[in-house]
C-alpha cells in the first residue's frame, strides 16, 4: 500500500492541443481563366495537400485546421468550417468576374474573430494567392483583418500568379517588416510550387525566430481576448 | 528590477516545514526528434533555509545551443545561494551573478563554434544566449517565501481558503520571444517577491510552459493548483511523484514541449495543524 494519493482525473480539467488555422484566400476572378491559370490553382492545392499534411505532422503540438475564402465579384467562403487537415479535401474552384480582395480579407477578418477563433492557439497562417489588382477597397479589408486579434497576429504569404499580379498589393498584405515577400509563380509548375511551399508555414521550422537578441521561448503561442469584447 | 513585499512580518508567523515533490517530463515533440529535455528541476534545503527550489526551461531558439547546460546551471545556482537572509532582489542579484560565472567559466574551456552567420552575429553580442534559459526561483525560510521569475513559466500560490493565484506574471509579449536569464538586462527583466510567513501560502507551484500550453483555458493551472492543495490537504499525506509525473507526462504528451513542476507544501503552525487533524 502506497502513502501517497492519486486524483481521480487530470489535474486543472481536460488537456487539448493548440488550433492552427490555416486560410487560403484565393483570387477566382475572371482574369484567372487565362492561361489555364485556375486549373493550375485546383491542380496545385490538390496536390500540395499530402505536404500540408506532412508539416502538420511536424508540428505535434497543433492541430491544424484548414479553411479557404475565394474572392472575385464579392467574396465567399469556400470552405466556412475549420477542417481538419488531414479530413480536408479540395473542391475544384471556378473563375469570372472581378478581383474584390479587400471583400476576401474583411470576409477572413470575421472568421478570426474570437469567437468563434478559440483564445488559445498558434498564429494562423493566410495565403493570398492572386492574379490581379484588387478591384475593390483592400486598404479597409485590411484594415479590418489586422485590427483583429488572430489577424495581426498571423502569417501571412502571398503568391502573385502571373505578370499583371499587383506585387505592391501583396507586399501590403504580407507586411514590409516581416521579411516575406511575394512569391511570384509564372507558369503552372510555378504556381505548384509556390502553393506548396506555402503549405509548410504550418511547420515549426518555418515558424521559428531568428530575429536580433530576443529568443524564442517555446513556439509562437498566443493568447487573444475575446474580439467582440468593447475596449 | 520588479520587486514586491506582499506586507509586514508578523512576528508571530513562522514557517515549520515544507515538502518539495518534482517531475520532469520530456515533450512529445522532443520525444519525437530524439531530443532530450531542455529543463531542469531541483531543489537543496540546509538549516535556516527550509526549501531552495528551481525550475528552468531552455529556450527552444536555435542559437541557444547549450540551453540544457544552462537550465542546469539555473539549479545549480539557486543550490549555491548564500544562507544568509536576502531581500528577493538581492537573491536575484546574486542568483543572475552565480548563474553567468557558471557560464562563463564554461564558456571559457569550451568555446562556442557557430554553425551559421546568424549564431555567430548573436553569440559575437552576447555569448551567453547559447546557454539560454528561463529560470523559476523560490527560496522558503522560516520567514518568508521570496520568488524570483525570468521569462515565462508558471508561479501559483495556493492561499489556505484555496484560491491560487499567479505570482510575479510578466506581460505577454506580442513577438512570441521571452525574457532570459542570458539577456544583458536579466537584473531588469527579473521579477521578484517575498511573502511574509504569516501569509504564506499553503502550496507553491512552479512550472514551465509546458502546462500552461496543453490547456485550452487559462485558469486550467489555478485549478490544477487548488486540486494539489486539496489533495495533500485531504489526505494529510505528501504529494507522491507519482501524481506529479502522470500529470507531467499528459501534459509533455498534450503540449509537445517539455512539462516540468515543482510543487511545495507549505505548513505554518496553522497549516499544519489542519493537515494533521484529518
Amino acid at each position: 500500500m502506497t502513502d501517497e494519493v492519486q486524483p481521480l482525473r487530470t489535474l486543472g480539467g481536460p488537456m487539448a492541443r493548440r488550433q492552427l488555422h490555416f486560410v487560403w484566400i484565393l483570387d477566382v476572378s475572371g482574369s484567372m481563366r487565362a492561361d489555364g491559370k485556375i486549373q493550375a490553382l485546383n491542380v496545385a492545392i490538390s496536390e500540395a495537400l499530402p505536404s500540408l499534411r506532412a508539416a502538420a505532422q511536424s508540428n505535434m503540438s497543433a492541430d491544424v485546421m484548414v479553411r479557404a475564402v475565394t474572392f472575385s465579384t464579392g467574396a465567399k467562403w469556400h470552405c466556412a468550417d475549420p477542417v481538419p487537415v488531414g479530413e480536408f479535401r479540395w473542391q475544384p474552384v471556378e473563375a469570372e468576374g472581378f478581383t474584390d480582395m479587400g471583400a476576401a480579407l474583411s470576409l477572413v477578418a470575421e472568421g478570426l474573430r474570437v469567437p468563434p477563433m478559440p483564445e488559445r492557439g498558434l498564429s494562423p497562417v493566410l495565403v493570398l494567392v492572386s492574379d490581379g489588382q484588387p478591384t475593390d477597397d483592400f486598404a479597409d479589408g485590411l484594415r479590418q483583418l489586422l485590427d483583429t486579434t488572430w489577424g495581426s497576429r498571423a502569417i501571412r504569404l502571398a503568391i502573385a500568379i502571373g505578370r499583371d499580379a499587383d506585387l505592391s498589393v501583396l507586399q501590403t498584405f504580407i507586411g514590409h517588416e516581416s521579411g516575406q515577400r511575394p512569391v511570384l509563380a509564372n507558369d503552372p509548375e510555378a504556381i505548384i510550387a509556390a502553393i506548396r511551399w506555402a503549405s509548410t508555414a504550418v511547420a515549426p521550422t518555418f515558424r521559428e525566430s531568428g530575429s536580433s537578441l530576443a529568443v524564442a521561448g517555446d513556439d509562437d503561442l498566443f493568447y487573444a481576448p475575446d474580439d467582440s469584447r468593447p475596449l | 528590477m520588479n520587486e514586491r513585499i506582499a506586507g509586514p512580518i508578523a512576528a508571530s508567523g513562522r514557517i515549520l516545514r515544507v515538502e518539495v515533490t518534482t517531475a520532469c517530463e520530456t515533450g512529445s515533440a522532443h520525444r519525437r526528434q530524439q531530443r532530450g529535455s531542455d529543463d531542469a528541476v531541483g531543489w537543496t534545503g540546509a538549516g535556516a533555509v527550509l526549501a531552495t527550489v528551481a525550475v528552468a526551461d531552455g529556450h527552444s531558439d536555435p542559437r541557444c545551443v547549450r540551453r540544457r547546460l544552462g537550465a542546469d546551471f539555473v539549479v545549480a545556482a539557486a543550490a549555491a545561494l548564500p544562507p544568509e537572509p536576502l531581500t528577493p532582489s538581492a537573491m536575484a542579484d546574486a542568483f543572475i551573478s552565480d548563474w553567468r560565472r557558471r557560464v562563463d567559466q564554461h564558456l571559457a574551456g569550451n568555446p562556442l563554434t557557430p554553425a551559421d552567420a546568424a549564431a555567430d552575429a548573436a553569440w559575437r553580442a552576447n555569448a551567453r544566449m547559447a546557454y539560454g534559459t528561463t529560470a523559476l526561483l523560490c527560496r522558503i525560510t522560516q520567514d518568508a517565501v521570496a520568488v524570483v521569475r525570468i521569462g515565462d513559466g508558471d508561479v501559483i500560490a495556493v492561499a489556505t481558503d484555496g484560491r491560487a493565484r499567479r505570482l510575479v506574471a510578466p506581460e505577454p509579449r506580442s513577438d512570441g520571444s521571452t525574457e532570459s536569464i542570458s539577456h544583458p538586462d536579466a537584473q531588469r527583466a527579473a521579477l521578484s517577491l517575498a511573502i511574509p510567513a504569516a501569509a504564506a501560502p499553503i502550496l507553491m507551484l512552479l512550472a514551465t510552459d509546458g502546462f500552461d500550453n496543453a490547456y485550452p483555458a487559462e485558469d486550467s493551472m489555478l485549478r490544477a493548483a487548488t486540486e494539489l492543495a486539496e489533495l495533500r490537504r485531504d489526505s494529510g499525506r505528501p504529494i507522491g511523484s507519482d501524481v506529479l509525473n502522470r500529470w507531467a507526462r499528459e501534459a509533455a504528451d498534450v503540449s509537445g514541449d517539455d512539462a516540468t513542476v515543482a510543487a511545495i507544501w507549505i505548513e505554518t503552525a496553522a497549516t499544519g495543524g489542519m493537515a494533521r487533524a484529518r
